[in-house]
């Protein structure tokens, strides 16, 4: 009786939850999919059903298969690498007893709550070839009289957009690397003290081994995010110098929204899921076979 | 961690250059929205304005409608904290203290919501929107408040189902045993209880909607109903070398939220990095 009580209370209390995400996530979800096998109009609406023309179409592009899935991956993995390297070194500085510790760690937050566009805004600005700021400094410190076009030479924009890529990724993992370290029992530590484990070898028998878990969600967080980060790139370069600086979501944006080719936007989305998917399933069997040994 | 005191200064010493790195854009933003029309086109960068202008944070009012876009930008998010809270607060109720079939299931599709990426879905939330009539006009707002809301609930579910599990059943089955309903054991037990939990969620919902980028860029119809988030950037051709004027503003759409955030920081923090790691 009571059961059932509680059972249609949390129907209801549950139902204008489930009513928001079904109709912003869950139907959009397989729209998605639908359409991306279906003609579409210049509207994004799905007509006939049955058709591989729109992943045709894009596997005939030769701007997608050879330079923005690359570069996408290059953005990825780059930022993904650049972002936890330095991450776990700020976190275990902010493990330590630091004087102004709790300022410290605030400052390392600060990108987090700051909108990706207005730090994509600033960047954008501090980049500028002749009025910006980075560009004043070398020559104010007679470094170069001809400092670069950061942002005009596909080199250059690319390496620039993955710098501001790190920046805004460190505050979010170091703070979960953080979490992961002070879960460390000290004991632990006190005890390879004791046995005379130099600082290294206490990093790589103790703090590297119990982490594991919590780089792993690290890593895939972070891959999930940076492969669908969007804002950055769209307000720095917005793709450009000749689509040298595009990753699959910024392309998506620009063919689909942009240039109302719905169709071939629609494949770029499923294919985008289908590599988040492989990569959740890739790591939760390594998380899996992870929890496994430790029993 | 016990460590010596050679250790610890490696880490300062490591830790000073990434501090510095984090705090440049900012103190250039700041030294930017404080310099005059001629020294922020100078070719030579001094972080210390020669002759500081804070007049340009009220030029930027008149040099574009600033003042509408922090309109909308609040419009949006507050709109934003009311359906995450009208969602959240029942959601995690029943998540956390009622007993019911497939509840482990509802849990786990709430919080895969978070692993999707709003720009995937643009595709066809652009293409729906559009059929309901949404992005036209002032209706852009319910679009993004709704957009924004669905994105910002797993983590307030998330983080209010942890809050109630904290309390005691007890302390609400007094309430019932009192004569009150199961609606006012829990608005008058306990919410007021979650206060820190009902605060970051909400504090949670105003960040994610004020900053948010992909929706409002392609969901907003025309100049007025323009959030900071897409204005701001679209300055950057529009107003030539106004840098100044540029930077005064990112100045002033971020200072709000970075107050908000560090405010909560702790509970916020708390919630996120639990969500990772367990």
């Amino acid at each position: 009786m009571k059961q059932r009580r509680d059972t249609l209370l949390a129907l209801a209390f549950l139902a204008p939850a489930a009513l928001l995400l079904t109709g912003v996530v869950f139907y959009p979800i397989l729209q998605t999919f639908y359409a991306s096998v279906c003609e579409v109009d210049r509207k994004g609406s799905p007509g006939a059903f049955g058709t591989l023309k729109n992943f045709h179409d894009l596997a005939a592009s030769d701007v997608f298969t050879r330079e923005i899935i690359p570069q996408t991956l290059v953005w990825t993995a780059v930022v993904v690498v650049g972002t936890m390297l330095i991450s776990m070194f700020v976190a275990l500085a902010l493990n330590e007893h630091l004087p102004g510790r709790r300022l410290l760690r605030a400052i390392v937050l600060l990108p987090w709550a700051t909108s990706l566009v207005i730090t994509a805004a600033i960047y954008t600005w501090m980049l500028h070839p002749t009025q910006g700021p980075v560009n004043g400094l070398l020559r104010a410190w007679h470094i170069t009289d001809t400092p670069p076009a950061w942002l005009a030479r596909p080199e250059l924009a690319f390496a620039s957009v993955i710098a501001v890529g790190i920046w805004v990724s460190i505050p979010f993992t170091s703070t979960v690397l953080l979490a992961g370290l002070q879960a460390i029992p000290d004991d632990l530590y006190e005890a390879a003290l004791i046995d005379g484990a130099s600082a290294w070898q206490r990093f790589r028998a103790i703090t590297l081994p119990l982490l594991r878990p919590v780089l792993l969600v690290a890593v895939v967080l972070n891959v999930i995010y940076v492969f669908n980060s969007f804002p950055i790139i769209w307000v720095m370069t917005e793709g450009g110098p000749a689509n040298q600086t595009h990753i699959i979501v910024t392309w998506m944006y620009k063919i689909a929204i942009r240039e109302r080719e719905f169709g071939q936007g629609y494949a770029m989305a499923v294919i985008t899921f289908a590599f988040l998917l492989v990569f959740a399933v890739v790591y939760s069997w390594l998380f899996g076979r992870e929890e496994v040994d430790r029993l | 961690m016990i460590s010596s005191p050679g250790q610890r200064t490696f880490f300062f010493i490591g830790l000073l250059p990434l501090i510095v790195i984090i705090l440049l854009p900012y103190a250039m933003m700041l030294s930017g929205a404080l310099k005059s029309p001629a020294e922020i086109v100078a070719p030579k960068f001094r972080f210390i304005p020669e002759s500081p202008q804070p007049g340009n944070f009220v030029e930027v009012f008149r040099a574009m409608p600033l003042g509408r876009f922090f309109l909308n930008s609040t419009i949006i998010a507050i709109g934003t904290m009311l359906v995450v809270l009208a969602c959240a607060i029942p959601a995690a109720y029943a998540l956390g203290r009622l007993r019911f079939p497939g509840r482990r299931p509802v849990l786990f599709a709430i919080l895969t919501t978070q692993m999707f990426s709003p720009i995937v879905l643009i595709i066809a939330l652009f293409s729906q929107f559009t059929g309901y009539g949404l992005l036209e006009g002032w209706r852009c707002y319910i679009a993004l408040i709704i957009a924004n809301s669905a994105w910002a609930l797993a983590f307030g579910t998330w983080l209010l189902t942890g809050y109630f599990a904290t309390v005691p059943r007890e302390v609400e089955e007094a309430a019932l045993i009192d004569g009150c309903s199961r609606w006012q054991a829990l608005t008058r037990v306990l919410l007021p209880i979650c206060r820190p939990g009902v605060v970051t969620t909400m504090i949670f919902a105003f960040i994610t909607a004020w900053n948010e980028f992909v929706f409002a860029l392609t969901f907003v119809p025309g100049d007025q109903f323009r959030p900071l988030t897409v204005a701001i950037p679209s300055f950057i051709g529009q107003y030539g070398a106004q840098w100044q004027l540029l930077m005064a503003a990112a100045l002033l759409a971020t200072v709000p939220v970075v107050v908000m955030f560090l405010l909560v920081e702790k509970h916020l923090v708390r919630g996120l990095s639990a969500g990772a790691i367990k």
